[in-house]
């Protein structure tokens, strides 16, 4: 049995979560819920928990002030929203799991279905969590990049650019080279802000481009060429000029 | 772009107006006037005072070609005019060259003419004779003999300064045969007159009584008096030349007797016939004429000849030993000597202070013509910067409209939002999930719809400026009962109208919502007790009022949270309504509930 608490103010969605919980999944007890931080602190810290629902908003505070006040988070987390895009930016960054409510029955039963299969250690768990706490807090943005071996918290500032390798994205940073394990596609939606896609292979930080070079590339700061496509020519110089 | 700007063109046709009249009356009529007195002046003045108003609007350049010669021409006719040759030349010189340019024969006839006579004059013969050989050719060619004729004269004239007095009768004899033919009686009895001086000058006494006697003859069937008197008077100094007083007497008398009766002042006659009378000792008959002659001096005001006379008139008295006479004479004279040395130097000063007075116009004129051209300079300046400030002015306004435009957008976004709140939306589709879990599938369609109901007012509402108060009262019903889907019976509400006609009231549309929101979200959050919300709206005089009131836990307004909080927009969506409303809403929040006041002007 999966052992799951509920952390959730609004009673509908509580209410609604547990009944779709029980109609996929029959191997899930459900051993407490709320919608206080300092019950759920008090509901986390004298049991034994797998899996915890956490909405980011309840009503006297939010689910990362819980998890700040926990000790060690030895349980598995899927963080619930109704809406907050700055809360789902960080989770995105962060490659934190969350469901958007209403929710969604398939994807409800996929994230039960990957926290049940992952092998993640508490290291890296906490590394996680500390990325999100950090995102959160807008303190400098951080990304976790995960290769198949293992992940790598990165400050956005010091990514230089990005290219596509086939199914993989290499990231060249200030002072590395990582090839992670989604394709680019990915990492242009979720690094919407400062990074542009110059090129079919490339997406740069448009806070590293030294200059433009021979009208045809993008010198970086680490003298690195990227070509620009034809197509995107004209928008990428007006941009550089708006800089 | 700016075509399209009705504000810009009107200005832009308004500042062209102004452009064009201020050009149009600045620079030129000042100059003009100026003009106009140089013209008058030129006309009663000196001929000192007229050359020098000439020169100064010559060289104003405001006349070109031929104008422009015929200043010089007459500039340098009123120079031959004052006996100032060398000045004449130049003038008549510059003159024939703008008439060349401009092949104006008869002028250059004229000029040359002239510019014989002014070389003869400064006994420059060579050039002398060329130019009336030149002003010769030239009256031939256009068949011009009264020219003609004069510049024979001229031509007769020059060499007799020179005394060539042959050439001098030739070309005399030339201009009296075309003058013959041309019956030009004046015309001939002055050349007559030029051949007797020749003649006499020639000592030829008897030729020059006759070419005398011929101008004479001429003069007496012309009937002109004064060239009879003038006649007469040089048969008399021939005679007198001749030996013979007698005659000498008797046609002085006959000139001093013409011009009595003509009141002419001229004193020749008399004083020629002084000198006669002195040649032959006639002592008495000498002052007799002399004083005559002094009268009329005085009349002309001539001092120089009053000085002589009163020479003469004291040798005289010496010679007849009145010497008191003599004494008085002396005093006369040395009197009319000074006041003519006077008289002298007044006309210098006067003169003088003349060109001064030019000068001084003329650099006024420049200063004039200089302060027009700064004007000018600092007026397209001044028009520039009032350009660039009026495109300033526009763009300014543009951006503000801009501004105030993207605040509205703003707003209207802002409002969509704050009456829309994604929680409230996500939070309400989340009950009807739930309730649809529930099975229970009327009460799930009902949920569903009353919600689609919301949303579409949201959408039907968002982009209108005002609508009725039955349909922002309609539209509050709704969203409570879309809320009461989440909160089931946890509150109540109450709508209360009074005095006011519904569907006739308008109001900005969703200006409620927001504190509904706010007693639902926040203030029956965590409160044991069911809420209860009443709204009151009231027609008054001139004025709608609103009454909010919840016994909800309260709130306080958090500050600089990051978020704009719905009443912000509430406020700021008063505040481009324009009629001062917002000053008008009050809040008042404690434990025990929130009450919020505003009124609309109508």
């Amino acid at each position: 049995m999966i052992k799951v608490v509920i952390v959730e103010d609004e009673i509908n969605a509580r209410n609604s979560l547990k009944k779709l919980l029980s109609l996929l999944n029959s191997d899930i007890e459900i051993v407490g819920e709320t919608g206080y931080v300092s019950e759920a602190l008090q509901l986390l810290s004298t049991q034994e928990v797998d899996l915890v629902f956490l909405d980011v908003r309840l009503e006297d505070g939010t689910g990362l002030d819980i998890l700040e006040q926990l000790e060690d988070v030895s349980f598995k987390i899927i963080f619930t929203t109704a809406y907050d895009q700055y809360a789902i930016n960080a989770f995105k960054y962060s490659a934190t799991d969350y469901l958007l409510k209403p929710l969604d029955p398939l994807e409800l039963d996929e994230a039960i279905k990957k926290a049940q299969s992952s092998i993640e250690n508490e290291k890296q768990r906490q590394e996680l969590l500390e990325v999100l706490k950090n995102n959160l807090a807008k303190k400098e943005a951080q990304i976790v990049v995960k290769t198949t071996e293992q992940q790598y918290i990165l400050k956005l500032q010091d990514i230089v650019r990005l290219e596509a390798d086939a199914a993989y994205t290499v990231f060249i940073t200030i002072e590395s080279r990582i090839i992670a394990s989604k394709n680019l596609r990915h990492y242009q939606e979720m690094l919407s802000e400062d990074f542009v896609r110059c090129h079919q292979s490339h997406l740069v930080n448009m806070k590293h481009v030294k200059s433009l070079y021979k009208g045809k590339f993008l010198k970086m700061t680490n003298d690195d060429l990227v070509a620009i496509s034809t197509r995107k020519r004209s928008d990428i110089i007006s941009l550089l000029d708006r800089n | 772009m700016f075509n399209k700007d009705a504000s810009f063109s009107s200005i832009y046709r308004i500042v062209l107006l102004l452009f064009f009249t201020i050009i149009g009356c600045s620079p030129k009529d000042q100059v003009s006037e100026a003009d106009i007195e140089l013209v008058k002046s030129l006309q009663s003045d000196t001929p000192q005072e007229s050359i020098i108003t000439l020169d100064s609007v010559i060289k104003q350049q405001k006349y070109d070609g031929i104008q422009k010669g015929l200043m010089y021409f007459e500039q340098g006719k009123l120079w031959s005019k004052i006996h100032n040759s060398t000045k004449s030349i130049q003038s008549l010189e510059a003159a024939l060259e703008i008439f060349e340019n401009n092949e104006d024969k008869r002028y250059i006839t004229k000029t040359h003419w002239l510019l014989g006579s002014e070389n003869a004059y400064i006994s420059n013969k060579e050039k002398a004779v060329e130019h009336l050989l030149r002003a010769l050719s030239y009256a031939q060619d256009l068949h011009n003999q009264t020219d003609e004729a004069n510049t024979y004269s001229a031509l007769a004239h020059t060499y007799f300064r020179y005394q060539d007095y042959n050439r001098a009768i030739e070309y005399t004899q030339k201009s009296i045969a075309i003058q013959k033919e041309l019956q030009d009686s004046a015309g001939l009895s002055a050349t007559y007159n030029n051949m007797a001086v020749i003649y006499r000058n020639m000592a030829d006494l008897p030729a020059a009584i006759e070419y005398n006697l011929k101008s004479l003859r001429l003069n007496l069937a012309l009937a002109d008096k004064n060239a009879i008197a003038k006649s007469y008077n040089n048969l008399g100094l021939v005679s007198q030349e001749l030996g013979d007083v007698k005659d000498a007497t008797d046609y002085f008398n006959k000139a001093i007797k013409i011009n009595h009766e003509l009141g002419t002042f001229n004193a020749n006659p008399l004083t020629n016939l002084g000198d006669l009378y002195l040649d032959g000792n006639e002592l008495q008959k000498a002052e007799e004429c002399y004083k005559k002659a002094l009268a009329i001096s005085s009349k002309n005001e001539d001092l120089a000849s009053q000085r002589d006379i009163y020479t003469i008139l004291l040798n005289i008295s010496l010679r007849m030993k009145d010497f008191d006479q003599s004494m008085e004479f002396a005093k006369l004279r040395d009197y009319y000597m000074e006041l003519q040395i006077k008289r002298d130097l007044q006309e210098k000063l006067a003169l003088a202070e003349n060109q001064y007075k030019l000068a001084a116009k003329e650099k006024e004129l420049h200063y004039a013509l200089e302060v027009n051209r700064r004007g000018k300079i600092i007026f397209i300046v001044a028009l520039g910067f009032l350009l660039l400030l009026v495109l300033f002015w526009i763009q300014n306004v543009k951006h503000k409209k801009l501004q105030v435009e993207k605040e509205k957008m703003m707003l209207e976004q802002s409002v969509l939002r704050s009456q829309m709140n994604p929680h409230f939306i996500f939070n309400a589709l989340s009950a009807i999930q739930n309730s649809l879990l529930d099975n229970k599938p009327i009460e799930s369609a009902t949920y569903l719809s009353r919600f689609a109901r919301l949303i579409r007012q949201n959408f039907e509402f968002i982009n209108k400026k005002y609508i009725s108060l039955a349909d922002e009262i309609e539209l509050l019903k709704n969203y409570f009962s879309t809320q009461m889907i989440r909160f089931k019976d946890r509150f109540d509400y109450k709508i209360n109208v009074d005095n006011l006609d519904e569907e006739d009231t308008e109001i900005p549309p969703m200006l409620l919502q927001p504190f509904a929101e706010n007693a639902i979200e926040h203030g029956f959050k965590g409160k044991k007790e069911k809420g209860l919300i009443i709204i009151n709206i009231k027609g008054e005089e001139e004025r709608i009022s609103f009454e909010i009131i919840d016994n909800g836990i309260g709130f306080t307004p958090k500050e600089n949270d990051g978020k704009t909080h719905s009443i912000d927009v509430f406020m700021k969506r008063l505040q481009l309504i324009g009629k001062g409303d917002e000053r008008s809403v009050s809040i008042n929040s404690s434990e025990a509930g929130t009450t919020v006041k505003f009124h609309l002007r109508r």
